[in-house]
């Protein structure tokens, strides 16, 4: 469902990624590791289509379609979706009409009707309690004041609302707790079907004991310098980046 | 011989001057006459004019409308339901037979209402430009008393330009909330769009020791209309003021608040939104006079700025060596919309009491990438996500008004102000 070939991407001219080849197939788990600078959140908001990057070479096809053509929301209506490692507080906005115009939105992009309110509040209320988000936190605004275990978890709940085929998880276990890593993780667990990609982005072995790979990717300098199974991610936690950031 | 530096009048200087010497003005009317006459209209080397050189924008000063000139009308729906509906139309206060149609006992038994021109104590003493201009012209408005009771009276006053035809529309209102009373009063400004007809308006307030007064004015003039607006209000000891300001119509609008604390462990929460697109021109000027100590003020305005309009906020806060323990916080924000809109944002601070805590903040800028960005992000499309950030931007003053009525009557406004750009 996802190609990446060749993709090479600059900031403010200086070239982040290098290279980068990838295809995820559906229903597999891929993880991205690799150190710090290596890449891996640009690769995620290049995949979600922040405008910040310049694409100087290569492509990405999503299902087939050529997704550098499409802005961030057709990106989203297509079933891209990224869960931020920093989600941003958006104060004014409450979480809950936030929620609800987004999956209308994407339904109406997608010619389906729109939810109406008691169906609406119905799954955002089953989701919420899977994934310990307080009735509470659903009428604050969008992640203001939430502690960074909140807005993790309330990623994972716009995912499992927005039901994507596509999910990119940037480091989402940064600032987790070992119980809300495990309530995260089962979240995403619950999302695994043979329909859907993920592609997951993390320093650590860690999150991966919980959402295991299919394919673990190590990414060094812009590329990714090794690909492999899930063991792979134990050697790097054992032996850490430096003999791939050597080979980059 | 000394050679005299010759005026040139504009010509709504020549116009304003014409009418005040046709017009048979009582003492305190022809003083302020008077002083424009020396003065001349404000312009921009005067200091509080600077961003709104009234000299240079106002075209015109057309024929003040007058009792027998206007054809009797009635208040269109009001903003919130209310107990009390009065209209001025083109200036002129309408009868009052029916304003209490809708009120209680205890409302009526609490509210007193004349027509006639009350007193402008509410106003600082120091001349002012816009409070003259008002003095001068306005000849009647609606004089309002509101008694302790156990009922909180909605007063809803509609202000409407009838005529399409161009003309001054003066009034001035006095309200006092007497001791321990509360009231609320809701204005609202309407007119008819490509006429450049001139609305002056003056309120008054006095708020007695213990009493509250929220306000709710909306000022959604015709598109060519010129809005000259003044409150002068004073709060007495242990009493709460509240007004909001909400300005998205006419072509040039500046609105002179003067705010004076005449007693103490009082409050003020003044908040306002500016919404400007095409060459609209707003300025909202405040002038918060600390005068006693123990008191407490919030100041927050909130302007969006489209095309290629242009916003001023001038935010004076004096406080006095008496007023100790004051605490006042004042925010302005502007948000641009467009490369070609201006926010002129000043806020000033004069403090000669020494134990105080006093805060302001300016901002300007554009809508939040980031912000945006995790909206798109969402699937929400671009129009959409930026609606949704105004709206943000926006709702964090409004969202401090007490009654939902009012909220619900601003959010749906700042909707329809969204849907029409």
């Amino acid at each position: 469902m996802l190609q990446i070939k060749n993709l090479h991407a600059n900031v403010d001219g200086n070239e982040i990624l290098r290279g980068i080849n990838l295809t995820i197939k559906p229903g597999e788990v891929h993880a991205i590791m690799g150190p710090n600078g290596s890449g891996k959140s640009t690769l995620s908001y290049v995949l979600a289509g922040k405008d910040d990057y310049e694409i100087t070479e290569g492509e990405i096809l999503f299902k087939g379609e050529d997704l550098l053509e499409m802005a961030p929301d057709e990106r989203a209506a297509a079933g891209v979706f990224l869960a931020f490692q920093y989600p941003i507080e958006i104060p004014g906005v409450a979480t809950m009409t936030f929620l609800r115009t987004a999956m209308n939105a994407q339904r109406k992009a997608r010619g389906e009707a729109e939810l109406n309110t008691p169906d609406f509040m119905k799954i955002v209320k089953q989701k919420a309690s899977e994934l310990n988000v307080s009735p509470e936190m659903l009428k604050r605004p969008l992640n203001v004041g939430f502690s960074g275990g909140e807005k993790k978890r309330n990623e994972i709940m716009q995912m499992a609302l927005l039901e994507p085929t596509l999910c990119v998880m940037d480091e989402t276990d940064s600032g987790l707790d070992i119980d809300a890593l495990r309530v995260v993780s089962d979240g995403v667990n619950a999302l695994r079907n043979s329909e859907r990609g993920m592609l997951v982005i993390t320093h650590y072995q860690r999150l991966l004991d919980h959402i295991v790979p299919d394919v673990v990717h190590v990414m060094s300098a812009g590329k990714i310098v090794k690909s492999g199974g899930k063991e792979l991610a134990l050697e790097l936690e054992e032996n850490g980046y430096a003999d791939f950031v050597n080979a980059a | 011989m000394t050679a005299q530096p010759q005026k040139i009048q504009t010509q709504a200087e020549t116009s304003l001057m014409q009418q005040f010497a046709f017009l048979d003005l009582e003492p305190s009317r022809q003083a302020a006459a008077d002083r424009l006459n020396e003065s001349g209209l404000p312009h921009r080397r005067v200091e509080e004019w600077k961003y709104t050189d009234l000299r240079a924008l106002l075209k015109d000063v057309p024929q003040l409308a007058s009792a027998q000139s206007v054809v009797p009308t009635t208040a269109g729906q009001p903003l919130v339901p209310a107990d009390f509906v009065l209209a001025v139309v083109d200036g002129i206060p309408q009868d009052l037979a029916n304003a209490g149609a809708n009120a209680s006992d205890a409302a009526k038994e609490a509210v007193s209402l004349e027509i006639g021109l009350g007193d402008a104590k509410g106003f600082h003493e120091k001349p002012n430009a816009n409070v003259d201009f008002n003095m001068a012209l306005a000849s009647s408005g609606y004089v309002i008393q509101v008694r302790k009771s156990a009922v909180t009276p909605i007063i809803f006053i509609d202000h409407i330009v009838s005529k399409a035809d161009a003309i001054t529309a003066a009034c001035r209102h006095s309200i006092l909330v007497e001791s321990g009373a509360q009231a609320i009063l809701v204005e609202r400004f309407s007119g008819p769009e490509g006429s450049a007809y001139v609305a002056s308006s003056g309120l008054s307030v006095i708020v007695e020791d213990g009493a509250k007064l929220t306000q709710a004015r909306v000022v959604a003039e015709g598109d060519q209309s010129s809005h000259l607006a003044t409150i002068g209000a004073r709060i007495g000891t242990d009493a709460i003021y509240e007004p909001f300001v909400m300005t998205l119509g006419s072509h040039l609008v500046r609105t002179d608040v003067q705010i004076t604390f005449d007693g103490e462990q009082s409050h003020l929460g003044i908040r306002g939104a500016t919404l400007v697109k095409g060459k609209q021109h707003t300025d909202m000027t405040l002038d918060v006079d600390h005068a006693s100590p123990n008191c407490t003020s919030i100041e927050q305005f909130k302007s969006v700025i489209a095309d290629e309009a242009k916003a001023v906020f001038q935010g004076k806060i004096m406080v006095k060596q008496i007023a100790q323990k004051t605490d006042a916080k004042m925010m302005s924000q502007g948000l641009l919309l467009s490369e070609n809109g201006e926010f002129l944002n000043k806020p000033e601070l004069e403090i000669f009491a020494d134990d105080v805590v006093c805060g302001h903040g300016a901002t300007c800028g554009d809508i939040d990438e980031e912000m945006l960005f995790y909206l798109l992000s969402r699937g929400i499309p671009h129009p959409v996500a930026e609606i949704m950030m105004v709206q943000a931007f926006v709702a964090e003053a409004i969202e401090d008004t007490e009654q939902p009525e009012i909220i619900e009557a601003f959010e749906a406004i700042l909707a329809d102000w969204l849907a029409s750009r």
